[in-house]
């Protein structure tokens, strides 16, 4: 009881208390005199029977609460009563007159376990702490963090010190001592226990805080030896072998501290717990250092370790002062370099395809490649991360037409570094570079487009980029027209592109053999990388990035958000070089050292009040708050799960709003002429789904133009093909590729057949050209894909065209409108002859049958083209 | 003395004996079609349903030979013995009919006397009872202890055995009364021709089905006028309940339209039903209730 009163007293006055309880009682009176008066009670026991239809009187009643919401609520009741009556309360209590005090700071940074084990530290603490005396307020914190603490008793502080234990990172002691101040206020004495060391003691001017306080060291090493031993460590790791190496070279730099005697050991590599190679080393008197080469092959390092650290470990053969800078780590590099080349492709006629012996190229040259049809689109978000990860960019050009599918968009560097490097190809020796330089005069680095004209010939596209400042790849020096390549390089918007003037393929009118061709792209890679890579690309650039905290303080006190991502950083980093010198102050450059039985606490100070802080209050109330909302609602959750009843359609009423088709159900995607949203399929949707697996949708899906939305779908139907045509004619890109990745065309009605042939032109192109528009052959796998057929319709004396492309069929031209006589009101048969609806279901689901099984071919050649048409990233 | 008809008595100042009641000879003189159950007509009468047509078999010498002289048909008319009948009257003693307590109703700021339904209830059963013991009727009348047993009875010899009761009702108190003169009996209520069932049906809520074997049974609902209406009620007091479930409203709130009358209604229907069920008769009765209403109850519904 004396101690309730003791701790009312020390939180409140008489006064207080004594104005709470007269204002108790009078809200009592007025509670008493509403319930006496106000609530005249006439017995009435009819009442008990009467179905009335008003609300009875609210009345108290007292019965067991529910345990949860009970408990909530006495502890948001005691957050609130304590956190409003004291809505500032002092970080620290109050002084009381005639107390000191006295912060005591110890230093655990590395150089300080070379002089000290963490129990001994923390016994010299418990004695630091002993001697000060009770009389004196007493806080402690560490080299850890700016966090303070308030003694209990000295052997808690001694645990706390040996569970945190020494850390990696070096520390400041200026910064560490002048946060952890800040946050306590005035102080009257800082205790420092540390050693000499002069990574620790540099820059911190101890002299301005003997305008409030008194500063005193405490020496951990208490054998006068003056902290000055033999200490081995690993100062660098060199990373020699180039990209693509078959085995991985290191350079690394054992080194010794201040006292340069003789040294031996072992030094071993290793990552994720596996050894990769273990060397000798020797560092002889009077040397400060010796370089040791270890390799290993790069197999050894897969690409999923390439988040991973190598770990260098040294042993000496004669022991070691500091042993915590005996681990090194620096990150995994070596790896392939990953190129992404973009050019159209030539389906499965990979010999066909311009870019496949660039692609072999790149690829036996020790780089990962990734092939993509067109440049991706601007949303960051859909860009596939090849594009982000990629070390250079390669496009083969189109026509001026299509841009935007083949032409790179580089994202301008603020920092004038080169974001990624870019390679453009012509196609054709005697191609015109109009293309190219129109594509070229986006970046705007000197080429306007007023420079392109349509008739630019090599000579003159050489030129044109020799005038804007572009320099010359191969052929002699001097000789414009032998160059292999121009390079033009922007530092100010990190552009560095190279514009060949060649096709970048074996072409025996060139001279450039299949033989030749994998050194010569090898050596321009290793000319585009080498260039910029090392040098500017700073996270895998000069090994020893790998990070080295020079005064964990600062990171404590910048990253406290980030606890997880902190605390990573702190057991990894590497020990800083200056730690592991071991190198010392003079005695006359530190504070006074201070030793035990000193008067530290006889100093008597007026009393003070300590800084105040309520925001560790305010979120501890908003927590407190949160929690018994929480227990609340989970046991309103609980009364109501039992009437799951009424529950259950409440749960299930957003699906009646985001309600969506089954994806697996198929549509007739129709590019139709004209308006039209209320035909519908209900009959040949019921036919499908009773015959075939596969459920069809009965409302097809409306395209008015051949768009990306479009060119997502399996098939279209269409009988305007001129709304897959440009201006030309001729079939757009976006169809193009569409048709090549897989798309299969359906024109439902009468073509004319040279639009036809003018519409897939561009398709023709190649040196093995497909056939082109044919009639329909009886043995073709669309008159036996679900449905044995014996013929097709045909209208006035037209039959069933196809056109294959890329060895399965592309377009089907059909003679008559199929839809038309297949909807729900079917049109009128306007061909010869009489067509059973049967007929038209069977030829629907064959077709159908053909347009989505795509992947029936299991032979592994055509296997990357099948995983592009399917859209599986490769 | 002033008749009923001409000056409007209440049940709260029914006393047994009155003449109004329902012995024969009252009977003769009073618009009344048909007495007691078990009552004799005897009176020469030409009206049809006393009458039958002569069967094979019947005594000669109760042929109406006027009747033949009249109409050529040989009449016959039908006489009925007279007997005395059993007659229960039940009488619920709940605590809940010891209401509304004097000290209560003047609390609540009434100066008028207002009697509790037991009174009233006890009035109308010395009637009854007063009324058969005059016409020869056997009667007990039977307390209804709070398991719904029948273990305390007194069966009244003659009329002067009533009107002593009534007097000492009025003396020492109603309910003091019939408690002390009733003694354990051996009470079987399916030997009774004709029941009384006075209550106010809160302590048990509707009619018990096992008394539904007596052949003639009429239920007389108690209640008291403060129950009957809600005008009386003052708005800044409470009316509750002490039983089980313990409701309290405050009187605003019950005078508001028509929702106490209704209620009420409804409660009313719910207990005549049950009663309907049992085969009787159903009347609700308060203090205030009119002596001709209520004899008119009897001569239609409960004596027919």
């Amino acid at each position: 009881m004396d101690a309730i009163f003791s701790a009312l007293r020390s939180t409140y006055t008489w006064s207080g208390l004594s104005i709470a309880a007269l204002g108790l009682a009078l809200v009592g009176i007025v509670v008493w005199w509403i319930i006496r008066k106000r609530l005249r009670e006439f017995l009435m026991p009819i009442v008990r029977v009467l179905d009335l239809p008003v609300s009875r009187l609210p009345r108290i009643v007292i019965r067991r609460p529910p345990l949860i919401p009970f408990l909530a609520f006495l502890a948001a009741a005691t957050a609130l009563i304590i956190w409003t009556t004291r809505p500032s309360l002092k970080v620290f209590s109050d002084f009381e007159p005639g107390m000191s005090q006295i912060h005591v700071y110890v230093d655990m940074s590395p150089s300080v376990s070379a002089h000290i084990s963490l129990n001994d530290l923390g016994a010299k603490l418990v004695a630091v702490l002993g001697q000060i005396g009770p009389k004196a307020r007493v806080t402690f914190g560490t080299s850890h963090g700016d966090d303070v603490y308030e003694l209990t008793t000295p052997a808690a502080a001694a645990d706390l010190i040996v569970g945190l234990g020494f850390h990696r990172g070096g520390s400041k002691i200026g910064s560490g001592v002048r946060a952890q101040v800040a946050k306590i206020g005035d102080i009257d004495q800082v205790f420092i226990i540390s050693d000499r060391d002069q990574h620790s003691w540099g820059g911190f001017q101890w002299q301005y805080l003997l305008v409030d306080a008194d500063v005193r060291h405490v020496d951990v090493d208490d054998t006068g030896s003056h902290g000055i031993k033999s200490n081995v460590f690993i100062q660098d790791a060199h990373y020699l072998s180039p990209s693509g190496s078959l085995t991985m070279d290191w350079d690394v730099e054992v080194a010794e501290g201040v006292l340069a005697t003789a040294a031996s050991g072992t030094l071993n590599a290793s990552i994720a717990g596996e050894s990769l190679a273990t060397a000798n080393w020797e560092i002889p008197a009077g040397r400060r250092s010796a370089t040791v080469s270890l390799s290993w092959p790069s197999t050894k390092i897969p690409e999923e370790f390439s988040k991973e650290a190598i770990e260098w470990t040294v042993e000496v053969a004669n022991g070691d002062a500091l042993v915590m800078d005996n681990r090194f780590r620096t990150p995994v590099v070596g790896h392939r370099d990953r190129v992404v080349v973009v050019g159209e492709p030539a389906g499965e006629l990979r010999l066909e395809d311009f870019l496949m012996p660039l692609e072999t190229a790149l690829s036996v040259s020790g780089h990962e490649v990734s092939r993509f049809d067109r440049w991706p689109s601007q949303v960051p978000s859909q860009v596939p991360e090849q594009f982000k990860t990629a070390r250079f960019w390669v496009a083969s050009t189109g026509d001026e037409k299509t841009l935007d599918y083949w032409c790179p968009t580089i994202a301008k560097s603020e920092a004038g570094r080169v974001v990624v490097p870019v390679w453009l190809t012509p196609r054709l020796v005697t191609e015109s570079f109009a293309a190219m330089c129109q594509c070229v005069a986006r970046y705007g680095v000197g080429v306007s487009k007023n420079m392109c004209d349509g008739s630019l010939t090599r000579e003159g596209w050489i030129a044109t980029l020799a005038g804007v400042g572009a320099k010359q790849i191969g052929g002699d020096v001097g000789m414009n027209n032998g160059a292999v390549a121009m390079k033009l390089i922007d530092r100010g918007q990190g552009i560095d592109l190279t514009l060949f003037t060649v096709p970048l393929r074996p072409d025996a009118k060139l001279g450039l053999t299949w033989g030749e061709f994998p050194i010569l792209v090898k050596q321009l890679a290793s000319f585009t990388l080498g260039q910029f890579s090392r040098a500017d690309d700073d996270a895998r650039g000069a090994v020893g990035d790998w990070p080295r905290l020079s005064d964990i303080s600062q990171v404590a006190a910048g990253e406290r958000g980030a606890d997880s991502n902190r605390s990573q950083v702190l057991r990894e980093t590497n020990v800083p070089v200056g730690e592991s010198m071991l190198a010392v102050v003079p005695t006359s450059d530190l504070p006074p050292s201070w030793s035990s039985g000193g008067t530290a606490t006889r100093e008597h100070m007026p009393s003070k009040r300590d800084s105040e802080d309520p925001w560790p209050w305010v979120r501890g109330l908003a927590v407190v708050i949160l929690l018994a909302l929480v227990a609340e609602i989970l046991w309103l959750w609980r009364r109501w799960f039992r009437r799951v009843a009424k529950v259950l359609p409440v749960l299930l009423l957003p699906a009646f709003f985001d309600a969506a088709p089954s994806p697996a159900q198929a549509r007739i995607d129709w590019m139709a002429p004209r308006d039209t949203s209320n035909v519908m399929f209900q009959s040949l949707a019921r036919e499908v789904s009773s015959r075939t697996s596969l459920e069809l949708s009965a409302k097809p899906d409306f395209f008015g133009n051949f768009d990306d939305a479009a060119a997502e779908r399996p098939w279209i139907w269409t009988s305007a093909a001129a709304k897959l045509a440009g201006s030309d004619g001729q079939i757009s890109m976006t169809a193009r590729l569409w048709l090549k990745r897989g798309g299969l065309l359906i024109l439902d009605g009468t073509q004319s057949d040279d639009a036809l042939d003018k519409l897939f032109e561009p398709l023709m192109r190649g040196t093995v050209k497909p056939s082109g528009w044919m009639a329909m052959p009886p043995d073709h796998e669309f008159m036996r894909s679900f449905y044995l057929l014996n013929s097709l319709p045909t209208c006035r004396g037209k039959s069933w065209r196809i056109f294959s492309f890329d060895g399965r069929v592309t377009a089907i031209a059909v003679p008559y409108s199929l839809l038309s006589s297949l909807q729900d009101q079917p049109a009128k048969w306007s061909c010869e002859g009489q067509v059973a609806y049967e007929q038209q279901v069977r030829i629907f689901i064959n077709l159908m049958m053909t347009a989505f099984t795509t992947d029936y071919k299991r032979d592994q050649i055509h296997l990357p083209e099948i995983l592009k048409r399917l859209r599986v990233p490769q | 003395m002033e008749s009923h008809l001409s000056r409007k008595y209440t049940l709260a100042e029914l006393e047994p004996g009155w003449p109004e009641d329902l012995s024969t000879a009252r009977v003769k003189s009073s618009p009344r079609m048909h007495g007691s159950m078990m009552m004799s007509l005897r009176r020469v009468s030409r009206s049809p349903e006393n009458s039958r047509l002569y069967a094979h078999g019947d005594p000669v010498h109760l042929i109406d030979w006027k009747a033949y002289a009249r109409t050529d048909e040989l009449i016959i008319r039908e006489h009925r013995d007279e007997a005395a009948a059993r007659v229960g009257i039940v009488l619920d003693l709940s605590d809940t009919l010891h209401w509304p307590r004097p000290d209560a109703v003047r609390e609540n700021g009434m100066s008028e006397r207002i009697p509790q339904k037991i009174e009233t209830a006890i009035r109308v059963a010395l009637y009854l009872a007063h009324a058969h013991v005059t016409m020869g009727d056997m009667v007990s009348i039977g307390i209804l202890d709070p398991g719904g047993e029948v273990t305390k009875a007194w069966s009244p010899r003659s009329p002067a055995d009533v009107l002593g009761m009534y007097q000492m009702c009025l003396k020492s108190g109603f309910a003091d009364a019939i408690q002390s003169l009733t003694m354990v009996t051996s009470w079987i209520p399916k030997k009774f021709d004709t029941t009384w069932w006075l209550s106010d049906f809160l302590a048990r809520e509707i009619f018990p089905a096992d008394w539904s074997e007596t052949r003639k049974l009429a239920v007389i609902h108690v209640f008291s006028w403060l129950e009957s209406s809600s005008e009386w009620m003052d708005g800044g007091t409470s009316y509750r309940d002490d039983s089980r479930g313990r409701k309290i409203y405050l009187g605003d709130q019950l005078r508001v339209g028509d929702q106490w009358r209704e209620a009420m209604s409804t409660w009313r229907e719910k207990v005549r039903k049950s009663a309907r069920g049992s085969g009787g008769v159903y009347m609700a009765i308060d203090d205030r209730t009119n002596v001709g209403d209520f004899f008119h109850w009897l001569i239609t519904e409960a004596a027919s």
